[in-house]
């Protein structure tokens, strides 16, 4: 039989390594992805302050796949056929390859099981002047936004040190977007490293994002445990910013980014700008666009897909009030309801609903994060994914028999705030569970005992032995697979 | 004889003038928005990257974290 993994990200790429090491040989493993190379994303935030070079953050796929025995195509799906089609009745994944020589040609590639860990698509299109390709912004969502990233803001430190003040803008670019996070750790490395660089006097730094309150993250913030208190995340990250002493503009959508400002409208319904010289702003994410169609051709994209162009699978879609939102929404196995072969993790899973409050503002835009499915979470949907498909695969259960959901399991997130192994910080938080659960936790919707945080030079020092551990772990160097996800 | 000006018809509303949506207040200066947070003492700022307090939280941090890591494989 074959397993088809479309992606090779932190979550499709994990699905299809363990896969392989636990399917015998006459069984075929094989993954899809436009790009030729891995990236370890968490340590872009590094690359883009220029403390490392790209490369440190990138590998070839194809001479790992082929020493593991796992078939790879440079090449992005675009179509999914699981009913096969009138001159095949297996099903097939239609696919553009995109590299190995064969740039520009179309394929089928056939499949029993199929795994969709296409992760999003970087929608800049959101809003307008949005994105370094054509916009006024930087990114750090991929390794060459984040090599631009640190070029260009080498060029506002030269400029810095002749004596222009700089204004400095960090964010999220469109009021749904996720990945807080990473925005939250790009704004600390910059004014550590302008520190670093004897300029920070010279730079006014200023966060803008649609959070509610600092520190939601799109987690609905937590409250964590620490230094004899239980502290709301929003108390928390904002001692953070206020001592790095960053101005913040909460509940932020940008409407407009244009060559020096923004245009963004506020959760209460007023309109500001905000001028900068250079801005770092993430984009929202979408589906990456792609459709099913039956056995006759008809198109079944809405059967499979949410309207947001992520698969659907185990979840709870039924629409209900913030209120009535429970654990038991989130899904278990990530077996797409409509064919049993189909299975989708880590970003490509259609969320049943936001983990943070939804919220509007009075001209009706939609101001507030959309959940988090990056990470520590998405490399263990995607080996649990892959136990359940493995066991499928070679007949030992007709269903899944793994279960990940975000409601039962916790995170481990490590966020840099300055890379250095003196004088470096890094907030080290844990939260459990990721989902609220306010059935089981009805104080918190979390359990304290496990929901903590604290910054210091020790969660840089983790976050470093993650960088090396999880990429010897992606490479699949020796013992690769004891390292827990 | 002065011209009255014709009633205004029953059914339709008064027509307000379109308005604009206010504009936001500029942000808060950073000791303004500072002054509403916790921030750390020196001693506080000390301990974060002092060296050997900070080799015990690596290893506190690191436990925690094997902890959670074994209660998420346990499924849910």
């Amino acid at each position: 039989m074959r397993l088809v993994v479309l992606g090779a990200g932190i979550s499709g790429h994990t699905a299809a390594s363990f896969a392989r090491r636990w399917l015998p040989d006459p069984h075929e493993v094989v993954v899809i992805s436009p790009k030729a190379t891995y990236n370890w994303i968490p340590s872009n935030i590094w690359v883009a302050v220029g403390v490392l070079d790209a490369r440190k953050v990138v590998f070839e796929l194809a001479p790992i796949y082929e020493r593991e025995g796992i078939q790879f195509h440079q090449a992005s799906a675009e179509v999914i056929h699981p009913q096969g089609d009138l001159e095949q009745d297996q099903p097939f994944v239609e696919v553009l390859y995109t590299g190995q020589g064969r740039q520009g040609q179309r394929g089928r590639i056939p499949y029993d099981y199929l795994i969709n860990a296409t992760g999003p698509r970087l929608n800049f299109g959101a809003t307008p002047g949005l994105g370094p390709d054509g916009g006024h912004s930087w990114s750090v969502c991929t390794e060459t936004h984040a090599t631009d990233t640190a070029a260009a803001l080498k060029e506002r430190i030269a400029r810095m040190r002749k004596g222009e003040r700089q204004t400095f803008l960090v964010g999220t670019g469109h009021g749904q977007c996720t990945c807080q996070g990473a925005a939250f750790e790009y704004a600390f490395n910059l004014e550590f490293e302008l520190r670093h660089h004897g300029v920070r006097d010279k730079a006014d730094l200023v966060w803008i994002a649609n959070e509610y309150e600092l520190g939601d993250f799109g987690m609905n913030g937590m409250h964590i445990k620490h230094g004899g208190y239980i502290t709301p995340s929003s108390v928390f990250t904002a001692s953070l910013f206020a001592e790095r002493g960053i101005r913040w503009i909460n509940r932020a959508h940008l409407r407009d980014v244009q060559q020096d400002r923004v245009q963004y409208e506020l959760l209460d319904g007023t309109l500001g700008e905000q001028g900068f010289d250079f801005a770092m702003l993430l984009p929202p994410f979408s589906g990456v666009g792609l459709r099913a169609v039956d056995r006759e051709g008809l198109d079944i994209t809405d059967t499979v897909f949410a309207g947001n162009g992520f698969m659907k699978v185990d979840a709870d879609y039924t629409q209900r009030p913030f209120e009535q939102w429970r654990a038991a929404d989130w899904p278990r196995t990530y077996q797409n309801p409509t064919f049993r072969n189909l299975f989708a993790v880590g970003i490509a899973f259609a969320p049943p609903h936001a983990i943070s409050r939804p919220r509007r503002s009075p001209q009706g835009t939609p101001i507030s994060p959309t959940p988090p499915r990056t990470g520590m979470p998405s490399s263990a949907i995607g080996k649990a994914v892959a136990h359940s498909v493995v066991d499928m695969m070679l007949g030992l259960s007709e269903v899944p028999t793994h279960n990940a959901s975000m409601a039962a399991m916790g995170a481990a997130c490590v966020a840099s705030a300055g890379a250095n192994p003196l004088t470096g910080t890094a907030a080290s938080i844990t939260v459990f569970p990721i989902v609220p659960d306010f059935e089981r936790y009805p104080e918190y919707g979390r359990d304290p005992k496990h929901t903590f945080g604290e910054i210091g030079l020790a969660g840089h020092w983790i976050k470093i032995a993650l960088h090396h551990m999880f990429l010897h772990q992606a490479r699949m160097g020796p013992g690769w697979h004891l390292i827990p996800e | 004889m002065p011209q009255q000006a014709p009633p205004a018809s029953p059914t339709a509303p008064p027509t307000a003038p379109p308005t604009a949506p206010p504009t936001a207040p500029p942000t808060a200066p950073p000791e303004i928005q500072t002054a509403q947070v916790t921030v750390p003492t020196a001693w506080t700022r000390h301990l974060r990257v002092n060296l050997l307090w900070q080799l015990w939280r690596f290893i506190v941090i690191n436990l925690k974290m094997l902890r959670i890591i074994s209660m998420s494989h346990r499924g849910g």
